[in-house]
């Protein structure tokens, strides 16, 4: 019953939360609301695959009768957990809990491993190729093309190509910097890497498919504000259009996120109104309690039975 | 220390790829700002030969290193790395920003001349002579 009643829930978090969130135009104004929203549906939505089979095996009124044994003053010594016998369901359900579980963990093995052997090449070769620029604290690569990036991790460092000293004024050189300075101080890598986990492990869901795509683009708006705390928005728009400008040689990528970003920086909209940030907020709270609720409710009130 | 040590190896790839020909440790040891032993420069640039860095052959009682790929190189393949976007495979590069395509780019900077020209009235036309 409650098992039926969380893959519902499932359901609605995976497949009919991705597509309004990602089209809803508030996202843009409050990017760090929006991130935490995606990120409480991706623990909400992993936590209730993993609940309902589990509720398969052990059924809720052993996790009501637990609850019961580990509150002391209930005084209800005598009481024994029952030996789980097998049934279909439960098989069904220890191999639903297994499933995920292998899932997910080949996933993060697999992500991890890769950007592990990546990121310490990156940074030895930054380190070897790069030359140090003390007055601005970053690594300066030695190529035409102008471009920022950073490698986060340990020894987290900003990197600037030396087209892109060349090619921006000292303000705009600023906002780049302080940009990817925000990623660093944000852990945005940490955001995207889960993010890449997740879509790894459970690919065609929408949820999962979608996260990677909009949480990169909203960790750049998120960036783009913290540059807008040391630097004029337009200086930051500045900058971008001169990073985005087409290479010479190569063919640039068609992107709207691009437009949406430099155009975003000039319309200073108001930011979301406390209603509107409490309503979200208590949305976020909603997705992170719903699964932890709908398994300690009838252990609660299983509690609660025994008691009186 | 090893942070030391990883700056040594900085400077030390530094010298070789300057030198456009294979050095040998003595060589490099005179190249580099501040005086070092002579085993120290041998032993991280036997490191860097260890790490794929710099290749060596056998000259006399010692050896002449080069390095493995030039400068540009190495600049070259992590920047296509960058610009592909391979942080799309979760590396997380985080990438500033990607170039547009021409045409786009033309029209968003079409776009933000209109917005400065709002912002500061009168700015776009020319002052008069």
């Amino acid at each position: 019953m409650i098992s039926t009643g969380l893959i519902a829930y499932a359901l609605l978090v995976t497949v009919g939360l991705p597509r309004p969130l990602s089209a809803a135009s508030w996202t843009s104004r409050a990017p760090r609301l929006a991130i935490s929203m995606w990120l409480a549906a991706a623990a909400s939505a992993v936590a209730t695959v993993i609940l309902a089979p589990l509720l398969l095996v052990v059924p809720v009124h052993a996790l009501g009768d637990l609850l019961v044994l580990l509150v002391q003053w209930c005084d209800w010594a005598d009481h024994q957990l029952p030996v789980p016998t097998w049934t279909v369901p439960q098989a069904v359900g220890a191999a639903g809990v297994l499933g995920v579980a292998l899932r997910l963990g080949y996933a993060i093995v697999a992500v991890t491993v890769l950007q592990r052997r990546v990121r310490r090449r990156h940074r030895r070769e930054i380190r070897l190729v790069g030359r140090f620029h003390p007055a601005l604290d970053v690594f300066v690569l030695d190529h035409p093309q102008p471009s920022a990036f950073c490698l986060p991790g340990r020894d987290a460092t900003v990197v600037l190509t030396a087209g892109a000293l060349h090619a921006l004024p000292p303000g705009e050189l600023h906002a780049v910097i302080a940009h990817e300075r925000t990623h660093l101080r944000g852990r945005h890598h940490l955001i995207l890497t889960g993010a890449a986990i997740l879509d790894r492990a459970f690919g065609p869901v929408p949820l999962f498919e979608d996260m990677p795509g909009e949480l990169r683009r909203l960790v750049e708006l998120a960036a783009d504000d913290g540059a807008t705390r040391h630097c004029p928005r337009h200086t930051v728009a500045h900058a971008v259009l001169r990073l985005a400008a087409p290479p010479v040689s190569a063919l640039g990528m068609g992107s709207t996120a691009v437009r949406q970003r430099v155009l975003r920086l000039l319309t200073a909209r108001e930011p979301l109104g406390g209603p509107a940030v409490a309503a979200r907020a208590l949305l976020i709270a909603a997705l992170l309690l719903t699964p932890l609720a709908a398994v300690t409710m009838p252990a609660l009130s299983d509690l609660g039975y025994h008691c009186l | 220390m090893v942070e030391q040590l990883g700056d040594l190896e900085a400077e030390i790839m530094d010298r070789v790829w300057s030198a456009r020909e294979p050095v040998a440790v003595r060589d490099v040891r005179g190249l580099l700002d501040r005086p070092l032993a002579y085993t120290t420069v041998m032993t991280v640039m036997d490191r860097l030969y260890r790490k794929g860095w710099l290749t060596r052959e056998r000259s006399g009682r010692s050896y002449l290193y080069q390095p493995a790929l030039s400068r540009s190189a190495y600049t070259a393949r992590m920047m296509s790395e960058v610009l592909s976007g391979a942080e799309d495979r979760g590396l997380a590069l985080l990438h500033f920003v990607e170039t547009m395509n021409p045409a786009e780019y033309e029209t968003l900077r079409g776009a933000v001349q209109w917005h400065e020209s709002q912002r500061t009235p009168g700015s776009e036309r020319t002052p008069p002579a």
